[in-house]
């Protein structure tokens, strides 16, 4: 064991941050969830395909640069220091994209890859249903196969919801019922749908920043060829499944944003230092702690995956842990800057308290999003220390 | 960058755990408690293995391993909860003479002599026999002792199988003194912390199983009690906070091992990182395990007051929160991402 970088991995260290100060925009960009935001920061997805920094893990030809696991934690080091953009592909490049590399077919992987990695094409996932939120395996949404002048297609029928950003997005990911009248996990396949498609509908949700970041999304007689499903016929729960993983693992949330964040605090503490109580003191200390073990953690676990291991259901604690400290942090945040901390970013002696407030809100959303905490946490006691079910 | 261990100590650590959990189980444990004696009389099946000399060179006898295979021996011996001071022998004691070049490391790998260790940090030595030498680090002194020229003071813990005696006067020979002494308390500080955090990520492990073998047995509503989600969640979140305290303790071995300027805040997150997990543990399991957890019936009692006496040894909670702060808090640190490790032109320097 030997924690120290390599002289190759500094080279590339060194790469990377030259190229984002060069290229990282100097003013932050709008908020992701508006239209003109959202356009700008898929400009700079093609600013960074410019410079072959889509998505570095993946293989070239997909428009990737084949880095391994430590690079890929090197470049988001990088990326949360110079302060870049937040990733609006994030719903492909960290879901999708791994999910196609493991259960796409060839045409799939090279006609989808590129241009996600390109930012030409942002994706947005279609899980989630009114009646099936924590309790997946109860979607109703339809995928019927019928063939229509010697093609064959899938009809998609029924409702999606908390799609983030389908509004502004291309295409859509999700799991629709294939075989009728199947019940819960079993006759559910992965489809890809284009949001521009006939017979999809979008209706825009305020969230609770006021933005249209959310979305519900109709099926209505929405026609989409067959070479669109991921995987067989009737393996999309395993798929589902599979990204989930990767969503609760180490690609989503990358340990840099939190040790970002307690960076953050600690300024902001100093800042405040004269007025703020000891137990502040402590909690921002928390924070830092914090961060550093959940950085150390995937370090960790990074090393075990490029020495052959897997990962498990012990995905479900990193999401626990990171989604936790994010709030508490943010908490810390609010509570420092008192009186102020319900300012919005549009005043203009708000400083860096919208910022903050903007980040609780987000922060609130995390133990939520990507499976509840309550479902990460009956996961780890019947996979990790085999409680039984209720 | 390489954050795995070795085959080597992954097979050391094996061997350890088949061991240990076979010699010393709960009932062990429980019998000695019922005869009042804390002597599981393990020592020189110990040293026979090559535990006791795991860190003494293979010149002096030793294994030559490092602190990241110690701290996995360090969980073994914590998960079964062993009453033997191999922390404060073999972790400490040993590697800090052999680095002195005092024989004493020889004889402790050889099972000639065993030296126990007290340290300024600690108020009392543990499991000190007749036969032991002392190593103490007070003040700016390093001295070596025969047990015989140590007057003591018994103290009773509340761990039954822990042994406390505080030193009250002693014959010793000075073996350092001045900056040389400094350095020396200041590294068997680490090894102590270091190790004793293994040892609480081992104990939070075994009350982590013990409950889950627990939950899955016990009855109630005609239903095992670990198909209840609140049972259920207060053991995701202890096993959560022990797995995010691992590689923390990891990284704290590799970093002393190589002598990092860092290694000591790094000890310092290890200790409170490893003290609240367990004692979170501890509490999970003393609520999961009901009325049957605050008594002798059950093994946990055991384990817990472990916890509550390892938490505060080698700097207590305080202590090492006070060392963070420091770091932190200091305008020159560097915080933030892409800190967490050294590059290699950094390290070059070591």
């Amino acid at each position: 064991m030997h924690v120290v970088y390599t002289p190759e991995q500094d080279r590339f260290r060194q790469e990377v941050r030259q190229w984002l100060g060069q290229h990282v925009p100097s003013e932050p960009l709008p908020s992701l969830d508006t239209s003109e935001g959202f356009e700008l920061h898929r400009e700079w997805e093609r600013t960074l395909k410019s410079g072959d920094w889509g998505m570095v893990t993946w293989p070239s030809e997909y428009g990737g640069r084949g880095c391994d696991l430590i690079e890929w934690l090197i470049f988001e080091e990088e990326y949360y220091r110079a302060g870049a953009p937040l990733r609006v592909s994030q719903n492909g490049i960290f879901l999708l994209g791994p999910t196609l590399m493991e259960f796409g077919n060839e045409e799939q992987k090279s006609r989808f890859l590129p241009p996600m990695a390109a930012g030409d094409e942002i994706w947005a996932q279609a899980w989630s249903e009114p009646n099936a939120g924590s309790d997946m395996a109860a979607i109703r949404s339809k995928a019927t196969r019928v063939t229509e002048d010697d093609e064959e297609y899938y009809v998609l029928e029924g409702q999606k919801t908390w799609s983030s950003r389908a509004v502004f997005a291309d295409w859509g990911f999700g799991i629709f019922r294939t075989e009728p009248d199947s019940k819960r996990h079993k006759g559910l396949s992965f489809v890809l749908f284009p949001l521009d498609a006939d017979g999809v509908t979008i209706r825009p949700i305020r969230q609770l920043d006021g933005d249209a970041g959310f979305a519900e999304i109709f099926f209505d007689n929405a026609h989409v060829p067959v070479a669109n499903r991921l995987g067989d016929e009737g393996q999309g729960w395993h798929i589902a499944m599979a990204t989930a993983g990767f969503e609760r693992g180490l690609m989503l949330r990358s340990p840099a944003r939190f040790q970002k964040t307690a960076e953050r605090l600690i300024e902001l503490y100093r800042k405040n230092e004269d007025r703020v109580s000891p137990a502040t003191r402590e909690q921002v200390l928390k924070a830092y702690l914090d961060a550093e073990a959940y950085c150390l953690n995937t370090y960790y676990t990074a090393s075990r995956l490029m020495s052959g291991g897997r990962i498990g259901s012990e995905a479900s604690c990193n999401k626990i842990f990171w989604s936790e400290l994010d709030r508490e942090m943010h908490r810390t945040a609010m509570s420092i800057i008192g009186a102020r901390a319900e300012l919005t970013e549009n005043n203009s002696d708000a400083a860096d308290s919208g910022r903050w407030l903007d980040g609780y809100m987000f922060s609130l959303a995390g133990p939520i999003y990507a499976g509840t905490n309550e479902i990460q946490r009956n996961i780890i006691a019947e996979r990790c220390l085999g409680l039984p079910r209720a | 960058m390489d954050f795995n261990f070795s085959q080597d100590e992954l097979d050391l650590r094996d061997g350890a755990r088949e061991y240990l959990r076979d010699r010393c189980t709960p009932e062990v444990l429980r019998k000695l408690v019922e005869k009042n004696s804390a002597d599981l009389g393990s020592w020189s099946e110990m040293i026979e293995m090559g535990l006791v000399g795991f860190l003494v060179p293979e010149s002096a006898g030793g294994l030559g391993m490092c602190n990241t295979g110690f701290v996995l021996l360090a969980e073994e011996a914590g998960y079964v909860a062993s009453p033997e001071p191999l922390i404060d022998v073999a972790g400490v004691a040993a590697p800090i003479l052999a680095l002195l070049g005092i024989d004493s490391a020889a004889e402790i790998a050889g099972g000639t002599s065993r030296v126990v260790t007290a340290h300024s940090l600690n108020p009392y030595v543990n499991q000190l026999q007749p036969t032991d030498k002392v190593l103490q680090f007070k003040d700016d002194a390093v001295s070596l002792s025969d047990a015989s020229d140590i007057e003591v003071d018994a103290a009773e813990s509340i761990d039954p199988l822990r042994r406390l005696s505080k030193i009250v006067s002693a014959k010793s020979i000075p073996i350092a003194s001045g900056d040389e002494a400094r350095h020396l308390a200041a590294k068997a500080a680490s090894k102590g912390a270091l190790f004793t955090a293994a040892e609480l990520l081992g104990l939070a492990a075994a009350m982590i199983d013990m409950s889950k073998n627990y939950v899955v047995e016990r009855k109630q509503f005609g239903v095992a009690i670990g198909t209840f989600q609140a049972v259920k969640h207060h053991l995701s979140t202890a096993f959560t906070k022990l797995e995010f305290a691992r590689p923390v303790v990891y990284r704290a071995a590799a970093t002393l091992s190589d002598d990092d300027e860092h290694a000591a805040l790094h000890v310092a997150h290890a200790k409170i990182a490893a003290g609240d997990a367990a004692i979170n543990a501890a509490e999970a399991a003393i609520q999961v395990h009901g009325g049957i957890g605050y008594t002798f019936e059950a093994d946990l009692h055991l384990f817990m007051k472990r916890v509550w006496a390892l938490t505060g040894l080698w700097g207590d909670r305080n202590y090492h929160i006070n060392k963070v702060d420091r770091a932190v808090f200091d305008r020159r640190s560097k915080l933030g991402p892409a800190t967490t490790f050294q590059s290699a032109g950094n390290a070059e320097g070591h």
